[in-house]
């Protein structure tokens, strides 16, 4: 009941912010378009590089082409639609994933400590020393390109910030009186973790999840604009912006406006991101809604 | 908070514009070395770097003349003996062979030698050299100089050296004759005058790579070496004892030469079109395909297009299923939309390829195309017993980065769909993709289906094609697997009467590349035309460029206002 208020006061807040309303409406477009993509693209072979238009090449921005045309005669409006479906894959998989493996090990490691703790945070130390961008790119060169590759160098080299995020909170919440008593009641350590410690580790880890969704967006793109990330024809934004680059100076439209989508959709989930850790730390909510003129 | 919300917009706003401006960043990234002002009256600036912008040889205070050629890869060795790759590009002018060879005009240009002749049975070949010549070290160029530069090469064995394996002896008749005695009969003439391990270098050299690759040439070209940063720039600056300067009449010489040629490093074709545009480099190795019409129109700039010998081939998995079937190979051959890859990989500025050998080369011929038409493509498919398509996806492998590879990839995968073949595209690094199709002599069922890659010749002859992709004894680059005696009888005898009845090897090589065009191992998809960028203010461009020597620009021939 308590959560449920809780929850309601957050996104009471975030609407009576005009600029965290402007993210959420982003947020939730890109969401809408990511799942709805391949029924809205209005030339669906061109989105999926199934067709190609030797006569219709660079030709710019009109009604009929929105965005223009690329290098193949492809609508481009119709590929960055479709690029928001597998910018949405990309940030899911990679948080999911990360999450995944990064609390188990942050809970585990916390709660017991000792040898098995202290084994598993040098392990994700060892993946902390790696400048995390840089691994990621070490990884996707290693696993070769395409999607689900691509989804797993980011989430491995994701993971260890969560593990820590968690290993904290698990070190903090194990010697609280009610772990104690929990103990004392004969709960299996199974039931101690997945009842009393998990959900109250959880809730930093679940802000910054979301406050990363824009970066992994942000990667992802980064590394297939180098080259490293999803294999051709799939409409990835940052493989779009680096296949329009090649002709930037003849269409500006085939980089620019991946580019622009990604711009929009990176700056929404950060708004957003920033929003949420507002309302949630309690000395920042008390300004703001004194501010707004709101009595608590 | 709304002012924090701002800033974190401007933050990742800056940071979209930074990823979106990598070639710029990249660009500035490669600008820091030193820079040479090429406009009128060309002066040699140094830039504000603190770092040593000329080497002592070139005083600061003359005039000199410059000219910048950026190159789109990096260099890797520097002796002469071994090199077999992007160095070719200064090598050209630092040294010498013993001849040049015009393909266009199909004329041999004197060099080192200033005549030759054969015995009646092509198995002795005599060349007179050339007299007054001086090695940068000093050293009077003699025959003795020839046979131990390409003793030396043949000793090393690496790279091109197996140009010489004709060779069974270097006799030095005098101090300026030198006599070949072969093992079988060849082309010396055009062998001599090949892209690599063809150069004479001086007899006092340190006979080591590394000397070499620290920077130290032996050549006796027009050009000597003044510094070797092969990762970022080669600076060449004019041998003034240069024998080709003092003949009135050379056309491997002009009076205007430019006094110092820098070789820059420009790896992104469109970062090189800016530096063109803005003057920052004379000439541009490649520009983004689809500026070209643009950049015509530019009164700065000269836009030449030659023909190259260089050609894209799709080599065919002839050892995995269903791909073994030459039905399905010919499907295939007729599926692909040849003219519309031109159209849209190359912008026009390429032939629809008839054969392996290029356009233009002696060999070529028009009758070897495959036509397309996707009717006759269902047909042969079903033929051969799939007529609802392949069930197995096929993977084709292309060089990561290559723009003009993957468009072509990318049609080939579209249209292939239209007759029921589904495509993998892959880009691979080139070394993984070529390590991967060498791997199929041995296990061709894990090797790829299909893949592209591009040929040129050593020396121009038809041989270095089709022994090279179609031979069962090329390990190396028969990525198609292929092995045919009869085929490789014909390309044998071919070569061996090169040497003595052009004719007759003429039509030999044209019945081996028949028998190529049935077996259909290996597409041959389009020739490319060459197109070079310069300032308008460097003359002689077109005659700088020659397609027996890729990439090379003859810095000798240029003519620029002092």
């Amino acid at each position: 009941m308590k959560q449920l208020e809780e929850t309601r006061m957050v996104l009471n807040l975030i609407i009576r912010k005009p600029i965290s309303l402007i993210a959420l409406i982003i947020v939730f477009g890109f969401v809408i378009v990511g799942f709805l993509a391949p029924y809205l693209v209005p030339y669906p072979e061109d989105a999926w590089g199934l067709a190609y238009n030797v006569e219709n090449r660079f030709s710019p921005p009109s009604l009929q082409h929105l965005f223009g045309t690329d290098a193949l005669g492809r609508d481009v409006f119709s590929r960055v639609l479709l690029g928001a479906r597998f910018s949405l894959m990309i940030a899911v998989g990679v948080i999911g994933i990360a999450l995944i493996i990064g609390i188990p090990v942050g809970v585990i490691a916390g709660y017991y400590g000792g040898k098995i703790g202290n084994f598993l945070m040098r392990v994700t130390d060892m993946f902390l020393a790696f400048p995390p961008l840089l691994l990621a790119i070490v990884l996707a060169a290693t696993l070769g390109r395409g999607l689900l590759n691509l989804i797993i160098a980011l989430a491995i080299s994701w993971w260890p910030w969560y593990s820590r995020l968690v290993f904290i909170q698990t070190n903090t919440i194990k010697n609280m009186p009610y772990v104690d008593s929990a103990k004392i009641a004969g709960l299996s350590t199974f039931r101690i973790l997945y009842k009393h410690i998990i959900p109250n580790a959880l809730t930093p880890t679940i802000v910054q999840a979301a406050l990363d969704m824009g970066s992994a967006i942000l990667e992802a793109a980064g590394l297939s604009f180098i080259g490293v990330g999803v294999k051709p024809p799939t409409p990835e934004w940052g493989l779009l912006v680096s296949e329009g680059w090649q002709s930037i100076n003849v269409a500006w439209w085939i980089a620019f406006f991946p580019g622009l989508a990604i711009l929009v959709t990176v700056t929404g989930f950060n708004l957003l991101a920033d929003a949420l850790r507002e309302s949630a730390d309690p000395r920042l909510r008390r300004t703001i809604l004194m501010r707004l003129g709101i009595k608590q | 908070m709304n002012c924090k919300a701002v800033s974190k917009f401007l933050l990742i706003a800056v940071i979209a514009v930074l990823i979106a401006a990598i070639g710029a960043v990249v660009y500035l990234a490669r600008i820091t070395g030193p820079t040479f002002e090429t406009t009128t009256p060309p002066t040699l600036v140094s830039s504000t770097t603190p770092t040593p912008i000329t080497t002592p040889t070139i005083p600061s205070t003359t005039t000199k003349s410059v000219v910048v050629y950026a190159s789109l890869s990096e260099m890797v060795t520097a002796d002469p003996s071994t090199e077999f790759s992007n160095s070719i590009l200064w090598l050209c002018l630092v040294y010498e062979p013993l001849l040049w060879y015009d393909p266009l005009q199909d004329k041999l240009i004197p060099a080192l030698a200033e005549s030759w002749e054969a015995s009646e049975d092509g198995m002795i070949w005599t060349f007179h050299l050339r007299k007054g010549v001086v090695f940068h070290d000093g050293t009077p160029f003699t025959a003795e100089a020839v046979k131990s530069s390409i003793e030396r090469t043949i000793n090393l064995g690496q790279g091109a050296a197996f140009i010489w394996d004709p060779i069974d002896r270097i006799e030095v008749v005098d101090d300026y004759t030198v006599s070949f005695i072969l093992k079988y009969p060849a082309p010396m003439e055009r062998i001599v005058a090949s892209s690599y391990a063809a150069w004479i270098f001086s007899p006092k050299t340190p006979n080591t790579p590394e000397w070499f690759n620290e920077g130290n040439d032996a050549g006796s070209g027009p050009y000597k070496l003044v510094k070797w940063d092969p990762e970022n720039e080669v600076i060449l600056e004019k041998f003034e004892d240069w024998w080709g300067w003092k003949l009135t009449s050379y056309e491997m010489a002009s009076p205007n030469a430019p006094d110092v040629f820098v070789v820059k490093i420009v790896k992104d074709a469109v970062t090189q079109e800016r530096l063109v545009i803005s003057g920052d480099v004379s000439i541009a190795q490649y520009v983004p395909i689809e500026d070209v019409e643009k950049l015509k129109e530019n009164p700065n700039l000269k836009v030449v297009i030659k023909p190259s010998f260089q050609n894209l081939l799709l080599f065919i998995n002839t050892k995995k299923s269903p791909l073994d079937n030459v039905l399905v190979r010919k499907a295939i051959a007729h599926a692909i939309p040849y003219e519309d890859i031109v159209k849209v990989a190359r912008s026009g500025l390429a032939h629809v390829a008839s054969g392996p050998i290029p356009t233009g080369m002696w060999g070529h011929s028009d009758d070897f195309r495959y036509e397309y038409n996707l009717d006759e493509a269902r047909r042969l498919l079903s033929e051969a017993g799939y007529p609802n398509g392949l069930e197995r996806t096929l993977t084709l492998t292309y060089t990561a980065g290559d723009i003009y590879e993957k468009r072509t990839a990318e049609l080939i995968a579209t249209s292939l769909k239209k007759i029921g073949i589904n495509i993998d595209i892959r880009p691979m690094s080139w070394e993984e993709q070529w390590a991967l199709a060498q791997s199929g002599w041995e296990n061709p069922e894990g090797a790829q289906d299909l893949f592209i890659m591009y040929w040129w010749p050593t020396y121009i002859t038809p041989f270095d094609f089709l022994y090279n992709m179609y031979h069962s004894e090329s390990k190396a680059f028969n990525l198609a697997y292929y092995e045919n005696p009869e085929f490789e009888k014909l390309i044998e005898e071919a070569v061996y009467y090169e040497g003595i009845d052009e004719e007759k090897a003429l039509s030999l090589y044209y019945e081996a590349q028949r028998i190529a065009h049935e077996d259909v191992p290996i597409i041959p998809l389009w020739d490319m035309v060459d197109v070079r960028v310069g300032r308008a203010e460097i003359g002689n461009l077109d005659k700088a460029i020659n397609p027996a020597y890729p990439t090379v620009i003859f810095a000798q021939v240029l003519s620029v206002e002092k």
